[in-house]
């Protein structure tokens, strides 16, 4: 059967977590981490000992590379065998280490989502600043080894525009400002070509902040077992926190009423099967809050998430500006807490009025300019957003004709991969 | 490995989601497994306990005995995976063979839960190992006067082009794998496993399992059958099972391995250029900081000459280059490509690129040395 009948494979790799499934649906099959665990008890012999055969060794060394697990399966083997060592192939959004990388994609495909890679073209993701050898590496590992009949790497900024496109209008024009678990970065895309000297990166994500609930839950003494107090942390972050619009009135609505907004944690002690409860107060709303105030969580980091997007606006080519700033799309799973989008949305605005209002006191009031009209929109598929815009661009009827076939791969080599065409044919 | 395992892990990971989502969720999708099996859930807010699961395989199968209808015997094993929980829908959703209503209130709570969502993402093997099931059952158990007079193996087309046969032995059942692949490094690959996959099953320990043998002509059995099945590059396999692997619980086993016999080689032959390749990254990475090194070595004198610096580093360098291409012709392209992830000091002028043009120019004359 014809693989342009059938969807292609959507895979998103983050640094965090991987998004994977099949074109044409709305969410991912799997969210898995990106972990490898590799049994490398084999690697340590020395090369020169002699026993066994050859081929004995041979053998062992094939089983052994086939023993390795990914995602949530990855961490509960390394937790209970120490033989396993634990990988992380991403890195800040780049690829660094492509053996893990190379496993995780076969057990991707083969033990999750259980297809054969001759049979679907491929749709992955990379972020803006990949050099083109990164993507070239990409290309061949997939078309050599797996042998897949076509492949399209999409940058993800571009993809995470494309996801809001089911609200309303089509823009191709906006700011992304991509949140996830390993890097914060603000892409501004014009007509879906990134504007690659204006990406600014801020080095607090989702693991800062989960870090930062941690620390301050030890802090206050709470009761909660050391080897699980990150992933504690975590799954804290992700239940009660919600962005406030001013500290010092959530300090007071908290201390009025704290039997409305201190929440309780239940949870079961891994080694003893105990269960206990922990209480959940100001780190509900310090978490968030520290993409607003960096100052709170480290020392050396103070420009706060709405100065950085308003710098990189400044930065972009002057005609793009104002279509900029009307389109400041929301991804990553950092950006699910609640009123995120809105408090973005009213500090930004906070900046740009008082530089306008600066520029017209400057002329005297004769010259006023238009107001600049600031847009944050949010949606519900948020958090993948990058893999549900690579969902409806591979559902389109061009998508395969603008991918890399293995005829072309064979016929030019390896550096076809390096560019992608821009899609246009969205609209 | 889940890969051939009996329960389908993207159906179990979105039922269990939906089984554990607190609040009612929407879903609508649709996947696709082994290339050729089709499922679609689907499960709306305004009912959140049920979710309908539809499925289709393409399993076609021509000669003697007929099976393309389910039959009753199916829907029975179906129903009592989870007796209260499966509901058969009919007609079946657009496009789709089977459609099951799933009561997500009715599945018993805590560890039971996650074992019968496991026994319903396994649908798929049962309804394609029941069709099959049945086959061999009667195919065992015909008497011998009928046996003479249909001697014609069995089509079974579990994958779309990639159909294999059975056959009745007296004595045993015979299953064909005519083997065909695109790429001409996976028929060596494939080659040398089926080498190694007889090797190992003629061995004595091995009694107990399928005769399994190979050979590059059709076997005696398939002759008849229209020729473009029978064209092959890289041979026929086939397994002999006798009755005693078709027996009660065993049957279920060797049924799902002979229909998933195509994935699995498959399988084998992605896995094993995945670990060529990675040995192929690894010298080529030990061979590259070996020329660092020599590199680095040679510009350090250069540096204290002034002038002809420039000359004597060009000439140096094709020479080393030019080993290196003696050495391993096919990793030169390997090799201009990691140049670019490793920045190396005082080379930034020299483009790798252009380096190839340097080398053909000065080996056409024999070194000559310059002064």
């Amino acid at each position: 059967m014809d693989p342009t009948s059938r969807p292609a494979v959507v895979i998103d790799n983050g640094t965090g977590y991987t998004k994977m499934g099949f074109a044409g649906n709305v969410e991912p099959c799997f969210i898995l981490p990106t972990v490898v665990a590799a049994n490398e008890s084999f690697l340590s012999q020395p090369k020169s000992s002699l026993k066994g055969s050859w081929a004995a060794q041979h053998n062992a060394g094939v089983a052994a590379d086939m023993d390795f697990f990914i995602g949530d399966e990855a961490l509960a083997k390394s937790r209970s065998s120490s033989t396993y060592n634990l990988r992380y192939p991403i890195d800040h959004g780049q690829v660094e280490d492509w053996d893990a990388m190379e496993r995780y994609w076969q057990q991707c495909v083969f033990n999750y989502l259980r297809c054969d890679p001759e049979d679907h073209y491929f749709l992955l993701t990379e972020s803006p600043l990949t050099p083109p050898e990164s993507r070239e590496y990409t290309g061949e590992i997939l078309f050599e080894t797996f042998n897949v009949p076509g492949l399209y790497i999409a940058v993800n900024s571009v993809l995470a525009l494309a996801a809001g496109y089911t609200t309303s209008k089509c823009e191709m024009t906006g700011v992304v400002v991509d949140v996830g678990d390993g890097a914060t970065r603000v892409v501004p895309v014009a007509e879906g070509y990134v504007i690659g000297s204006c990406i600014r990166t801020v080095p607090i994500a989702g693991k800062d902040v989960s870090l930062f609930i941690q620390q301050l839950m030890r802090e206050r003494g709470e009761n909660i077992p050391p080897e699980d107090s990150f992933d504690v942390a975590r799954k804290v972050k992700e239940m009660y926190c919600y962005t406030c619009s001013d500290i010092v009135k959530e300090f007071n609505k908290h201390d009025k009423e704290p039997g409305k907004y201190i929440k309780q944690w239940k949870g079961v002690k891994p080694k003893t099967g105990a269960p206990y409860t922990c209480d959940v107060g100001y780190e509900r709303f310090l978490g968030p809050e520290v993409f607003f105030n960096p100052e709170i969580y480290s020392n050396d980091y103070t420009t706060s998430l709405p100065a950085v997007i308003d710098k990189c606006i400044q930065s972009a080519p002057i005609d793009t500006r104002r279509a900029l700033y009307k389109n400041i799309v929301l991804s990553g799973g950092s950006t699910m807490f609640k009123d995120f989008g809105r408090r973005l949305q009213r500090d930004l605005k906070k900046i740009v009025d008082a530089r306008v209002l600066a520029n017209n006191a400057r002329t005297g009031g004769e010259i006023t300019s238009q107001p600049v009209e600031v847009n944050v929109v949010s949606h519900p598929v948020q958090k993948f957003a990058v893999w549900f815009g690579g969902s409806v661009l591979s559902s389109t009827p061009e998508f395969f004709a603008s991918c890399r076939t293995k005829e072309e791969y064979e016929e030019c080599g390896a550096s076809i991969c390096r560019t992608n065409p821009v899609f246009k044919g969205m609209y | 490995m889940a890969y051939l395992g009996r329960s389908s892990p993207t159906l179990k990971e979105t039922i269990l989601k939906i089984y554990r989502a607190e609040k009612p969720i929407e879903m609508d999708q649709h996947f696709y497994e082994f290339g050729s099996i089709q499922y679609h859930i689907k499960c709306s807010i305004s009912d959140p306990n049920i979710v309908y699961v539809s499925t289709l395989t393409l399993l076609e199968t021509q000669g003697t005995v007929m099976l393309k209808e389910m039959s009753s015997h199916t829907y029975e094993v179906i129903k009592n995976i989870a007796v209260g929980v499966i509901d058969i829908v009919d007609p079946p959703r657009v496009g789709f063979q089977l459609t099951l209503k799933l009561h997500l209130d009715n599945i018993p709570r805590g560890k039971e839960a996650i074992i019968t969502i496991t026994r319903i993402s396994e649908i798929q093997a049962i309804i394609l190992s029941s069709q099959l099931k049945e086959m061999l059952k009667s195919l065992n158990f015909q008497d011998d006067s009928q046996a003479m007079n249909s001697n014609r193996p069995i089509r079974i087309v579990y994958h779309p082009s990639e159909p294999f046969y059975v056959s009745r032995q007296p004595e045993k059942i015979t299953a064909v794998f005519p083997m065909n692949f695109k790429d001409n490094s996976d028929v060596v690959i494939a080659m040398s496993f089926f080498q190694e996959l007889v090797e190992v099953g003629s061995q004595k320990e091995m009694g107990k399992a399928p005769q399994c043998s190979w050979s590059p002509v059709p076997p005696f059995q398939l002759r008849g059958e229209p020729v473009h099945d029978l064209i092959t590059n890289a041979g026929f396999v086939s397994f002999d099972i006798t009755s005693r692997h078709v027996e009660g619980k065993r049957l279920d086993k060797t049924v799902w391995n002979l229909l998933n016999f195509y994935a699995y080689v498959k399988y084998h032959i992605k896995c094993s250029r995945g670990y060529i390749q990675r040995r192929m990254r690894k010298r080529m990475e030990s061979l590259v900081k070996q020329l660092n090194n020599t590199r680095l070595e040679e510009e350090a004198p250069e540096k204290e000459n002034g002038g002809c610096k420039y000359v004597k580093e060009l000439v140096k360098v094709p020479k080393g280059k030019f080993m290196m291409q003696q050495r391993c012709k096919d990793m030169t392209r390997r090799v201009r490509i990691s140049k670019f992830r490793i920045r190396i000091n005082g080379c930034a002028r020299f483009r790798w690129i252009s380096i190839p043009k340097f080398s053909s120019k000065f080996s056409n004359k024999s070194y000559t040395k310059l002064d």
